[in-house]
């Protein structure tokens, strides 16, 4: 009896077609980015009508689906997800997860998530494409990390958190005219890679005259740089002063 | 000590020296198993297939370009390309599991955007294989970028980097937005004042596309050997012009829209298959592997399609 109890669990049980809930969800979930605002607009009206729906997206937000769940949420605002979210965006290889809840930041919550972004950007534990997105999101939300953290994190070993490092040395030279950040420029200039020097002369083409003025100081070393295109823009930024 | 603890006492000696010559030669044959599987050479079914191979890896080094476009969201602000990058480099970083090829991949040094690794060639001779992975956005905000002149200045790489590669590398494999037929695309998009994209313009004056035909065009010795657009509908808006023009050159499109982490999955499919050299069933195979409909999650198959490679 038990064998046949199991039998028919296993032949209708596991093979059963899909539950139209779960499949309709990730369709709407699918159509939310790279489509028309109509057919977004359609499908947060249908994800918001339907049933059991952020239980689904519970048990989704560790599998396969996890960045479509995150798409919902994001679209929904669903705010009752930023405890797992902060929990789950600790192993998040992409980043995604700091973008998800970017968009839930609020006034009651702003200082919170601003704290923990603070405390994980500098962890080396955590993975690079998390300490990007940790970066991008401290700059919008304008919070002033110490000159010591950002100096370390543009010697990191990874490249993509030095250039996000500097990225977010260009926000708080630029939007917040934060001149302790400005002796960092020279250290990117006499270590740093082709790139991230070429991305450095880049920001001091962009600074205010007064910062430019002292930001000519730095050029000294790449004016004779073994890389030819890091020499022209070194250059044009001297030719920017005169 | 009586003579049976002595025999007790031998045996447990035997054990243990068994154990250590067991321990030792674990960790000295550890790497020469592991090398002569990396470098065991491949069998192939199908002598045309392995004629491909052979012509795909006919250079002591193989140059793969997975270029990135500025996948933007708009009317959203919000450009992803660099976390996509991020989430793509994971597994090509981590350890082989056995049969797999998109992984072992270590960074080169002195050059952050490439890596590198080596593999047995069809011939079972040594190649190394250098992957340059590029991304086109220098930011995740589109509003900042356009007013960044690092972010002109790294499109403009981006792009001679892709279209270098169609005259100079092996394979090249484009992820990003189609832009209706107008892409590839590496730079922030044309809007419209509202923020929508402009579309209709990039359906009729076709910039990337026109540009990458006039390469493949121009150059009769190009050493391409496969195209991979891991973009939306881009059987549609690019399969015809390129094999109109280029008749033996390997094609991967993607026959319908398609979700980011699908085009991921495929791309590192599409490598996997190629770096194991697969032949054209299961290159397929392996290709729709990647994003096969779930039939419990129900979601839809990426319809990805590819043509000419091997066979």
């Amino acid at each position: 009896m038990l064998i046949f109890a199991l039998l028919f669990v296993a032949i209708f049980g596991f093979a059963s077609e899909p539950t139209p809930k779960l499949a309709s969800w990730l369709s709407d979930a699918r159509v939310l980015s790279g489509g028309s605002e109509e057919v977004r607009k359609n499908a947060i009206q249908r994800l918001k009508a339907m049933p059991k729906l952020e239980s689904s997206l519970h048990s989704e937000l560790e599998g396969k689906n996890r960045f479509l769940a995150l798409d919902v949420i994001s679209a929904l605002k669903l705010k009752n997800f930023l405890d797992d979210l902060l929990r789950l965006a600790e192993r998040d290889e992409s980043g995604f997860f700091y973008n998800a809840i970017d968009s839930m930041i609020d006034s009651t919550n702003r200082e919170r998530i601003t704290t923990v972004y603070r405390s994980r950007v500098t962890d080396r534990e955590q993975p690079w494409g998390s300490r990007v997105a940790l970066y991008d999101s401290l700059a919008r939300l304008n919070s002033i990390l110490s000159p010591g953290v950002v100096e370390q994190s543009l010697q990191d070993p990874t490249p993509e958190i030095r250039a996000a490092a500097l990225h977010y040395l260009r926000y708080s030279l630029l939007h917040w005219q934060n001149e302790d950040y400005l002796p960092m420029l020279e250290l990117v200039l006499k270590k740093g890679s082709n790139k991230l020097k070429i991305q450095a002369l880049f920001l001091i083409s962009e600074l205010s005259p007064a910062y430019k003025r002292r930001a000519s100081a730095y050029l000294s070393s790449c004016r004779s740089d073994s890389n030819s295109e890091v020499r022209y823009y070194c250059l044009q930024c001297l030719q920017l002063q005169k | 000590m009586s003579p049976a603890s002595k025999i007790i006492r031998l045996k447990a000696k035997v054990a243990a020296l068994f154990l250590i010559c067991v321990f030792v030669s674990y960790f000295f044959l550890k790497p020469i198993f592991q090398r002569h599987e990396k470098f065991s050479s491949p069998s192939f079914s199908d002598s045309r297939c392995q004629k491909k191979y052979q012509e795909l890896y006919n250079r002591d080094r193989i140059d793969i370009r997975i270029v990135f476009g500025y996948k933007d969201a708009r009317p959203a602000r919000f450009v992803g390309d660099r976390y996509e990058r991020a989430l793509w480099l994971r597994p090509l970083l981590a350890d082989c599991i056995s049969g797999e090829g998109a992984c072992g991949f270590a960074r080169s040094e002195g050059d952050d955007e490439l890596f590198e690794k080596e593999i047995a060639g069809p011939d079972g001779r040594p190649r190394k294989v250098g992957l340059r992975v590029l991304q086109s956005s220098v930011g995740p905000d589109d509003e900042e970028n356009r007013n960044d002149p690092f972010q002109k200045w790294n499109s403009e790489r981006v792009r001679k980097s892709f279209l270098e590669g169609l005259a100079t590398a092996d394979v090249v494999f484009y992820n990003g937005h189609s832009r209706n037929g107008g892409g590839p695309d590496f730079q922030p998009p044309m809007i419209a004042g509202n923020g929508n994209v402009r579309y209709k313009r990039y359906q009729i004056e076709k910039p990337g596309i026109k540009e990458l035909l006039s390469v493949l065009e121009a150059n009769h010795q190009a050493t391409i050997k496969l195209l991979g657009f891991f973009s939306c509908a881009s059987t549609r808006w690019f399969e015809k012009p390129i094999l109109d023009l280029k008749k033996g050159i390997g094609l991967i499109t993607n026959t319908q829209l398609v979700y980011f982490s699908d085009a991921l999955e495929n791309m590192t499919a599409a490598l996997s298959a190629l770096l194991t050299m697969k032949c054209q069933p299961d290159f397929d195979r392996i290709l729709k592997g990647g994003s096969k409909a779930d039939p419990k999650s129900g979601s839809t198959q990426v319809g990805i399609k590819s043509v000419g490679l091997l066979n």
